[in-house]
């Protein structure tokens, strides 16, 4: 890490008040600017319309199963590898629709994390970095948030979408701050107290706010600070929202999208992040569980992968089609892959030694493989990655220089792994 | 209080009476023999090195609300607003300061402030296990009640292992960071030393952060011989273990500089001397399956006592500046956890004066908010001056400014000295280390040498020993046969025709020739030995002269290295301290620069604002006097770039005005908008809404059952008694509301707190159903005593001074009663709205 105190504090102090006015009202003739806004939050950037959706195979999905499959070999199991639309590119025959999409998207078949268990491995995977006591570091839909989402949307920036769950926060963001926290919606439901309270009709609601603002405008005559403004426009992002909830209705969406993504809980969680997407959301997360297939490995696959395959390739059909694919990230991922060795279960257990992501959209070369694992897929036998380079490339595909840094409160924090770079024959 | 002279004065008087202010007070310090109160001398300083003119002191209802929310965490209610801003006492805030302070509410609101400090809001992993989170709050809060001073709660937090069932919710800071090293080293760095070393974990730049790898490795060297234990018994109870040895090393990536053993070390302070213990004295309970060891010597206790011994003016300073950040919204070095050359603190003597005064007062946290809350310094507005009045008296600035320009040029000449010294101190300092290394070397191999020598001597022994045995053995058997044969041949004499004892005679003969035999050839043996023996024995004392010159070696060499180490410790305080210095006295001669700046670019600004007066009143002579189209297209191009120029002016007067406002917060002048943490925001706005109102009534009179049951006190005790009482119980039935503010709005578990407005805290305060409940009519909380007014004024002044701390302007009064009749028989849901409104504005959110 390299060593960036707040060194040379008069440049490190941001002007947190904000322009009276007063001199502008001063007597004069001249006719004169609106009061300067002074730029309060971090000066970092917006990389402009770009989207993250990452798909979550909880529990950790077979490589051999699906991206990087051995077919006749000791490790291969009982499935066959199907051509693709990408010549020479064969996936498993547990995902055939995915096969005629191929040509959009790449697989990185060498990825070493040298992590076996659930936490950290989903820890270095969603983060980019080890897990270690002294730090922590933010989801990369919380970074996506903060790199992506405008300041001024109303929209959340970074959404769970999962079966169940709480409508809560996620505290995920670490030092970039609850603003960038996922939300997560469970159960088709909006985000929490969208709705207005009981008792309140929207004529009184409109007063209500009105005098707050009239109290808010008073105290902003001499005290008036980024940190209120943020307050005061944070309620107006709040209004906006609510009067945007349907944006988070995946039944708004046509009777006929609806039926093409499937009935399935997870076809309808894959069409709500399209949704959200297409409504100007910057980072989604949908969870697909449980691929934790320690007994019949074989089994279970056929009925996870049996839900995944179709509404995958729907999305992706849907997100090329709509112009949505070259702004957009789309990243299969868990927290690993399975050993290639079948117990006596017939299970796969915990392998993050050599497995597989899938990616593609935004500057994501379209039918690129990635490294290679030897015959029977026991170990990298080219190019070997791991969560760090897979971090940077996912910045480096939504364009963001992914050696940049974020400023925490004075302090310098690189945005992914100093130690690792993006995989750059991956990006178009 | 002359409020209103003091808000009419100006600013350019401002800075005078803050200049002739300081020198009295300094004069006054000379002169007589006690010294000024410290809230005096804290605002001597701070004038002192005032680049500009302080804001006015705040009024007293901006003055109440700020210090009630600092001191006990919560806004008053309506009856002591109102009582306060009538009382005409001139000391009344001097009075409040000491109630507050007394409040058991004080306790509670230390007790969350100190718990958020050091948790920093941390999700223990340990559910169930360790120590629970309201054993851990019930202690702080105890320790805050009983007015504990601070630096001995430190240390009972820093010496805790969970063993001292009466200290044991303590050990809670190091379990729920799983007593790792790492993350301990980089927590305690930053939390009681002011110093964040997580950079210097890894590598740093050369030289001048070397050090701090060697600091921050001094640190972790007092926790790597710690670990989480497990009481077998009961699972859920955890304990923190150390053990007797253990050593940390490092190496520096960019020097190469490495050591294998760090000591202890506090930073900025000297490394620990720690006893040699011999293997088997180092443990009063030694490690085995199920126990936990308790060594003799713990470097963690070590840690604890020299810390808190008040020496150190690492762990001094940090806790003033955190107390001072509390009360003042900034630390003077700030971020808190960022103290180092670089980023120095805005004012240094102000900090070293807090430090020794904090020592002084014996860690009272009590004493030293009082005086700071004394002080005019803390007594500031937030409101913003007037910009349009000139800022500085330039014949009080500009000589200001050159003696500390002079101090920055003999500064800057001072520091590459001093970074030389340095430089040549780490030199001396590696050359020390490596001889010292190289005598542990030597040491280690001479007592190899010295025991193969050993082996083969006590070999030789032994097998000497075994020689004489046999010829003792020997001689016995020879002398019982020798002695026997004469008799037994005289009887085979008398008997010549017994064969048999003829034939025992010849035996026992034969047997004491063989064994005299045997026994000639073992003495032969011991006499071979023996000098063997002589020689081995011989050659081991030769051992002797090294050992004790290798052993003298060690210790000269070790002397030597402290001695070095100290050397380059002096070294770099001193160029750390100047290099600090110099930053903090470039700072302030940029911020003065600017604030004469702003003088020069108001009356530019003045200037060219005459000149687009002038040239639109050419315009507009000309046009009544119908001029030449081309005289009048001139005079307009005039005009249009007068105002241009204007306009630029302007601009280059605002920004230099924010930054001059900026600079003013950083610097103490005027106070800041505090956003209120997520125990204030809940405290106040139950308060606020009326909720803690109705619960004191519902349990006062239990609290007074309480008092009575306490048996025989006199009437202040029993009345203490049943506030702390009352208070507990109050806390008892609403503190669970926090959680419904702490994660919408604290920082992320284990961040420093900052700021941050999301739209999840403004929905929740829009539409949450908890706000909305209690903003409800009920339970004669404010909405309902608000429906039942119905003088409109009146409503006014009790939903402002209720929620506000303040009477409402005649604007705001009217708005109110514009509220009123607008929503025409629906008097609890206006009632109700205007409530909401006030708690859901900026107003509220922020401590100003």
């Amino acid at each position: 890490m390299k060593c960036q105190y707040a060194c040379g504090t008069a440049e490190h102090v941001l002007e947190r008040r904000r322009f009276l006015g007063t001199i502008a009202g001063m007597a004069g003739a001249a006719t004169l600017g609106a009061p300067r806004m002074v730029q309060a939050a971090m000066p970092e950037l917006v990389a402009g319309d770009k989207h993250i959706i990452m798909i979550w195979l909880a529990g950790g999905v077979s490589q051999l199963e699906t991206w990087d499959p051995k077919p006749k070999t000791n490790t291969g199991g009982p499935f066959r590898a199907i051509p693709t639309s990408v010549p020479g590119m064969h996936i498993c025959e547990l995902l055939p629709h995915t096969a005629k999409q191929m040509h959009h998207l790449a697989i990185v078949r060498s990825i070493n994390t040298k992590e076996n268990d659930h936490g950290k491995g989903a820890y270095c995977m969603t983060t980019g970095r080890k897990q270690e006591p002294v730090a922590q570091y933010p989801h990369l839909g919380a970074v996506g948030a903060k790199l992506l989402a405008p300041e001024d949307s109303p929209l959340p920036g970074h959404i769970h979408v999962s079966a169940g769950g709480s409508g809560g926060s996620g505290n995920d963001a670490a030092y970039l701050g609850p603003r960038y926290s996922s939300i997560v919606l469970g159960d088709g439901n909006p985000p929490r107290n969208t709705a207005l309270p009981e008792g309140i009709t929207p004529e009184a609601d409109n007063r209500r706010h009105a005098f707050r603002t009239s109290v808010n405008d008073h105290f902003a005559k001499r005290r008036r600070w980024a940190e209120s403004d943020a307050f005061v426009s944070s309620f107006d992002q709040a209004r906006q929202l609510m009067e945007r909830r349907d944006v988070f209705d995946v039944s708004k969406e046509a009777v006929k999208d609806q039926e093409r993504y499937g009935n399935s809980e997870f076809g309808k969680q894959l069409l709500l992040a399209r949704r959200l997407v297409e409504k100007g959301v910057s980072c989604v997360q949908v969870t697909h569980s449980n691929y934790d297939t320690h007994y019949e490995n074989f089994d279970f696959h056929i009925e996870q992968l049996g839900e995944f395959d179709q509404p995958f390739a729907t999305l992706v059909a849907d997100l090329v089609e709509r112009g949505l694919w070259d702004k957009t990230l789309v990243v299969v991922m868990s927290e690993f892959g399975r050993t290639p060795s079948i117990n006596q279960f017939h299970g796969r257990d915990h392998w993050g030694t050599a497995w597989s992501v899938a990616l593609g959209g935004c500057g994501i070369q379209r039918g690129a493989i990635i490294g290679k694992t030897n015959d029977n897929g026991t170990e990298v036998a080219d190019r070997e990655v791991d969560h760090g380079h897979l971090f940077h490339t996912y910045l480096s595909a939504i364009g963001v220089d992914s050696s940049g840094e974020f400023d925490a409160g004075g302090r310098k924090l690189p945005m992914a792994d100093p130690a690792a770079a993006p995989i750059t024959e991956l990006l178009a | 209080m002359p409020r209103e002279r003091e808000t009419r004065l100006l600013l350019s008087c401002a800075l005078a009476v803050v200049f002739s202010c300081s020198s009295n007070v300094l004069l006054l310090a000379e002169e007589a023999a006690p010294p000024a109160p410290l809230h005096a001398r804290i605002d001597a300083l701070v004038g002192a090195s005032a680049p500009g003119p302080a804001a006015p002191l705040a009024d007293d209802a901006e003055f109440l609300r700020r210090v009630y929310l600092d001191l006990v965490g919560t806004i008053p209610d309506a009856a002591a607003a109102r009582a306060f801003l009538d009382d005409a006492n001139p000391s009344k805030r001097a009075a409040l300061i000491d109630q507050l302070l007394a409040s058991p509410r004080f306790a509670r609101h230390m007790q969350h402030t100190f718990d958020s400090m050091w948790l920093e809001r941390r999700r223990s992993t340990l559910v169930g296990k360790g120590v629970a989170a309201d054993e851990w709050t019930g202690y702080l809060y105890q320790r805050f009640l009983d007015n504990k001073p601070l630096n001995e709660l430190v240390r009972e937090i820093l010496a805790a292992d969970g063993g001292d069932p009466k200290l044991r919710p303590a050990v809670k800071f190091y379990l729920d960071r799983d007593a790792e090293p790492n993350l301990l080293a980089r927590d305690v760095g930053r939390l009681f030393f002011g110093h964040d070393l997580q950079c210097a974990q890894c590598h740093d730049h050369p030289l001048v952060n070397d050090y701090l790898q060697a600091e921050y490795y001094g640190l972790a060297a007092f926790f790597t011989r710690g670990s989480v234990f497990t009481d077998a018994k009961d699972e859920s109870k955890l304990y923190y273990a150390e053990f007797a040895e253990g050593e940390i090393n490092f190496k520096s990536v960019f020097t190469g500089n490495a050591r294998d053993r760090v000591l202890p070390e506090l930073p900025d302070g000297e490394p620990v001397a720690e006893p040699k213990l011999a293997e088997a004295e180092r443990y009063v309970i030694a490690p085995a399956k199920d126990v936990r060891p308790v060594p003799k010597y713990s470097r963690r206790a070590q840690l604890a006592s020299l810390a808190t011994s008040g020496n150190s003016a690492a762990f001094n300073r940090n806790l003033a500046n955190r107390l001072w950040a509390h009360m003042l919204g900034r630390g003077v070095a700030h971020p808190l956890d960022m103290q180092h050359s670089g980023n120095p603190a805005v004012q240094s003597d102000l900090l070293d004066l807090l430090a020794a005064e904090l020592v002084q007062m014996k860690f009272d946290i009590r004493a030293f908010f009082r005086e700071v809350a004394l002080s005019k310094t803390y007594q500031r507005t937030s409101a913003e001056p007037n910009q349009a009045q000139p800022a500085v008296d330039p014949g009080v600035l500009l000589p200001a400014l050159a003696t500390w320009q002079a101090e920055v040029d003999r500064l800057t000449g001072e520091v590459p000295k001093l970074e030389e010294a340095v430089a040549a101190a780490d030199g001396v300092q590696a050359a020390a280390y490596e001889a010292h290394a190289a005598a542990l070397d030597a040491q280690a191999k001479i007592e190899k040498d010295r025991a193969e020598a050993k082996k083969a001597s006590d070999e030789l022994a032994a097998a000497l020993a075994a020689a004489i045995k046999e010829v003792e053995t020997k001689a016995d058997v020879h002398k019982t046969l020798a002695a026997a044969q004469g008799p037994a041949e005289a009887a085979a004499a008398k008997l010549p025709e017994d064969k048999a004892l003829a034939e025992a005679a010849a035996t026992i003969k034969t047997r004491t020739a063989e064994i005299e035999q045997a026994l000639t050839a073992a003495r032969a043996t011991v006499g071979e030995k023996t000098p063997q023996v002589q020689a081995a024995s011989v050659k081991l004392a030769e051992f002797d002269g090294p050992l004790t010159a290798v052993a003298a070696e060690v210790a000269k060499t070790g002397e030597a290295h402290l001695a070095a180490k100290a050397t380059f410790d002096a070294a770099s305080m001193a160029h750390r301290a100047a290099k600090a210095k110099q930053n903090e006295m470039m700072a302030r001669v940029t911020d003065a620069t600017k604030f004469l700046n702003y003088q020069s670019l108001l009356a530019a600004l003045e200037t060219s604002r005459a000149a687009v007066q002038a040239a639109v009143e050419q315009v507009a002579s000309l046009e009544s006097q119908t001029a030449t189209e081309e005289t009048l297209t001139g005079a307009r191009t005039e005009a249009d770039e007068a105002k241009s120029r204007s306009a630029a002016d302007l601009a280059a007067a605002e920004k230099a005005w924010l930054e001059i406002v900026d600079h003013s917060t950083t610097r103490f002048a005027l106070a800041p908008l505090k956003p209120l943490t997520p125990e204030q925001l809940t405290w106040a706005t139950m308060q606020a809404v009326g909720m803690v109102d109705t619960q004191q009534q519902a349990l006062a009179e239990e609290a007074k059952k309480a008092a009575a049951a306490a048996g025989e006190m006199t009437p202040e005790a029993r009345a203490a008694f049943e506030a702390r009482a009352l208070e507990q119980l109050v806390d008892a039935k609403l503190t669970g509301n926090i959680n419904h503010f702490r994660d919408l709005f604290g920082p992320q578990p284990g961040q420093a707190p900052s700021f941050q407005a999301t739209v999840h805290q403004a929905l929740f305060l829009a539409n949450g159903g908890v706000l909305a409940g209690w903003v409800n009519a009920g339970g004669g909380n404010l909405t309902e005593r608000l429906a039942k007014l119905e003088d409109p004024n009146a409503t006014a002044e009790e939903l402002y001074l209720t929620v506000f701390t303040r009477r409402p302007t005649p604007d705001e009064a009217k708005a109110v009663a514009d509220y009123w009749q607008a929503s025409g028989a629906e008097r609890a849901a206006a009632a109700r709205d205007l409530v909401w409104s006030l708690v859901a504005s900026s107003e509220f959110r922020f401590n100003h």
